[in-house]
């Protein structure tokens, strides 16, 4: 077998890695496809939002009597508009967040409870923690910017930006979201650093202070993505859960050890230490699985009756609900009793894709309850007397094809991150020997 | 220093949507879509042709005096100016919709010809000149009177000390500034109001006047 070599550089050693080996590796390969099929859905959503057709009364004055080249641009905008507006229209007045929110929180929650559980495990000298913290870390920084990229995606101009930073809101959840995440993501990748540095007396030296702030670090972060759902008053199901931010740590801490199960399969199967580690990953499923369903319980009781009845039947939300109590909690719960390592993994799977499902009943869910229902007792309101029998007692529109395309990028973009940094640093095999 | 608000005689819609037409020309509001800055929307009930009615519910965003989407917004893209009425930057709106979520009237959404998050502005630029929005000016049956609660001489501080009055979504707590005569025949509110609160301005008067004194510290100069 050929002898790896490194360079040294701030005492990581950085794997010399041959560029057709990085680039062409199986997971970069997989990364490439799903970034290919996300590009298709930017490509047209950034077509959508800076190339269509629109046109206002102001445009027709103008057009009116004028250039007919102008002209015919008027007409095909209002062609475009009039016939076609259900197509065109990216965002829908019923539905603000959609797949991209559902994503951004399935990812991030995901990865950042990762490493928050990551912290804990070093915090009590749990005997792999030393081992795998460097790899579950990368993999859960990973998941965190592929849902970063989410949400950047659902921004439609995000050019104004800097605004954040020149007119500061600290009222506001996501305003807050701006300096957490300057803080959060370079502190997480210190943290990394000093988990693979080969400076060991040095790491040894900080890696309890890190523990500890990266801990508290977390916890202000899932009470910041609280306080940013608590604030839409009027979508009970945000407003009414009891302690969202334990609500999300909970839940993502399930995505996280679901996704930590599979990760251990893919990437650290032929490690002495892999049994120990789904033998510990699977307690924490089990336990997680009883507190979060403990939490589902709870929440069917305090949350707005109206949204209750609308998640658990009666919409659409109801199956990604279901889905998400019995594919995420229930099989899960059962599979992961067993020592078997088939029925772990099945029950991994079952965990990552049942709450998939929930963070999409949480954020459709959140919209189910139409807000044209503002009279009392009125039932929702149409919007045209043709309308009426429209009317539907919730709301709810499909993600566009494009969007569900995007989503699958932002997978990709967290392989891709992955992938580049288990290569260069070896965050598998660098603390294969390494102990408390 | 003038607070705007707006009442609705709703009673007298008649669904021509001539106000959405004003409004479309007065703020070069997208052409074809429906149920931007403003809309008229409708509830129906009734089983028999005894009881049958057809409820029109003309609306707009309600310049809450304390208004989520100033709270959420990361920006500042959303603010208050002069009049206590809400407003949104297009230049610094960064679309991320957060607005949208909060408000409980869906009266915001995305115009695409400006790249950025809109809705009603009472028609602040107007009402200087000619002391009204244009919609309240277009209507045929004098469905909405628009005025200062400030001041104890317009239209429609009267209109509010001599009649009741709903608010939508009152208990959201946003303290919304568009208020819905009550029917003044009486059998007929009972019966088409569903559960909805009614109130007189005797009893709301103090109570915005705390809540828009506190908030006159965050409008911005018009």
């Amino acid at each position: 077998m050929q002898r790896e070599e490194f360079i040294d550089c701030c005492g990581l050693n950085i794997r010399k890695v041959n560029l057709v080996d990085l680039l062409l590796s199986p997971p970069m390969l997989v990364a490439y496809i799903l970034l290919a099929i996300g590009l298709i859905g930017w490509i047209e959503i950034y077509h959508l939002r800076f190339f269509h057709h629109f046109v206002n009364n102001g445009d027709v004055i103008k057009v009116a009597g004028g250039d007919p080249e102008a002209l015919k641009e008027a007409g095909y905008a209002l062609k475009e508009q009039i016939f076609g507006l259900k197509e065109v229209e990216e965002v829908n007045k019923a539905e603000p967040w959609g797949i991209f929110v559902s994503q951004y929180t399935y990812l991030l929650y995901g990865g950042s409870a990762l490493i928050f559980m990551v912290a804990l495990a070093e915090l009590f000298h749990l005997k792999v923690a030393p081992k795998v913290a460097a790899a579950l870390m990368t993999f859960g920084i990973a998941m965190a910017l592929g849902g970063m990229t989410s949400i950047a995606s659902d921004w439609g101009n995000p050019l104004n930006i800097f605004w954040m930073i020149l007119n500061p809101q600290p009222q506001s959840g996501m305003w807050l979201m701006l300096p957490l995440y300057s803080i959060y993501i370079p502190f997480t990748f210190i943290e990394i650093y000093f988990l693979i540095t080969n400076k060991r007396e040095m790491a040894r030296k900080f890696a309890g202070v890190l523990v500890i702030l990266g801990i508290i670090i977390d916890i202000i972060e899932f009470f910041i993505q609280g306080i940013l759902f608590n604030l839409n008053t009027p979508r009970h199901l945000w407003t009414d859960i009891p302690l969202l931010f334990v609500y999300f740590l909970l839940t993502g801490a399930l995505t996280a050890v679901g996704g930590a199960i599979l990760f251990s399969f893919l990437a650290l199967k032929n490690k002495p230490y892999f049994a120990d580690t789904i033998s510990i990953l699977r307690k924490a499923g089990l336990a997680l699985i009883v507190l979060v369903g403990i939490y589902e319980v709870i929440n069917l009781n305090v949350v707005d009756p109206k949204w209750v009845s609308l998640i658990t039947g009666n919409s659409p939300v109801a199956s990604m609900y279901w889905t998400y109590i019995i594919i995420g909690l229930v099989v899960p719960f059962i599979f992961l009793l067993f020592r078997s390592r088939l029925l772990n993994l099945l029950g991994a799977l079952g965990i990552i894709v049942g709450t998939f499902f929930m963070r999409q009943a949480f954020i459709y869910g959140g919209n189910i309850v139409p807000m044209t229902e503002r009279v009392p007792g009125m039932g929702p309101q149409a919007n045209g007397i043709y309308d009426l029998a429209e009317v539907k007692p919730f709301a709810y529109v499909p993600p566009h094809a494009m969007e569900v395309l995007i989503i699958i990028g932002c997978v990709g973009v967290g392989i891709l991150i992955y992938t580049i940094l288990d290569k260069l640093f070896a965050v598998r095999d660098v603390n294969d020997h390494a102990d408390h | 220093m003038a607070n705007y608000a707006m009442a609705l005689e709703y009673q007298n819609c008649i669904d021509c949507r001539a106000c959405e037409v004003a409004c479309k020309d007065e703020n070069e509001v997208m052409l074809g879509a429906d149920k931007q800055r403003i809309w008229v929307g409708i509830v129906e009930g009734g089983e028999t042709l005894a009881d049958v009615f057809l409820n029109f519910y003309p609306s707009q965003c309600n310049h809450c005096v304390d208004a989520p989407c100033v709270t959420v917004c990361p920006t500042g893209a959303s603010h208050f100016v002069e009049g206590g009425i809400v407003k949104v930057d297009y230049d610094m709106c960064i679309i991320c919709k957060g607005c949208m979520e909060a408000c409980p009237y869906d009266a915001r959404f995305v115009d695409e010809t400006r790249h950025a998050v809109d809705k009603c502005t009472f028609c602040d630029g107007r009402i200087q000149e000619y002391g009204t929005t244009a919609c309240s000016a277009t209507c045929p049956t004098k469905v909405r009177t628009f005025g200062d609660l400030e001041d104890p001489n317009s239209d429609l501080v009267k209109l509010l000390e001599n009649r009741e009055f709903f608010v939508l979504k009152e208990d959201e707590g946003t303290m919304p500034k568009l208020f819905y005569l009550v029917p003044q025949d009486k059998e007929y509110a009972k019966r088409t109001l569903g559960d909805v609160k009614t109130h007189k301005w005797s009893e709301f008067k103090a109570k915005y006047q705390q809540a828009t004194d506190e908030q006159k510290s965050q409008w911005k100069k018009a």
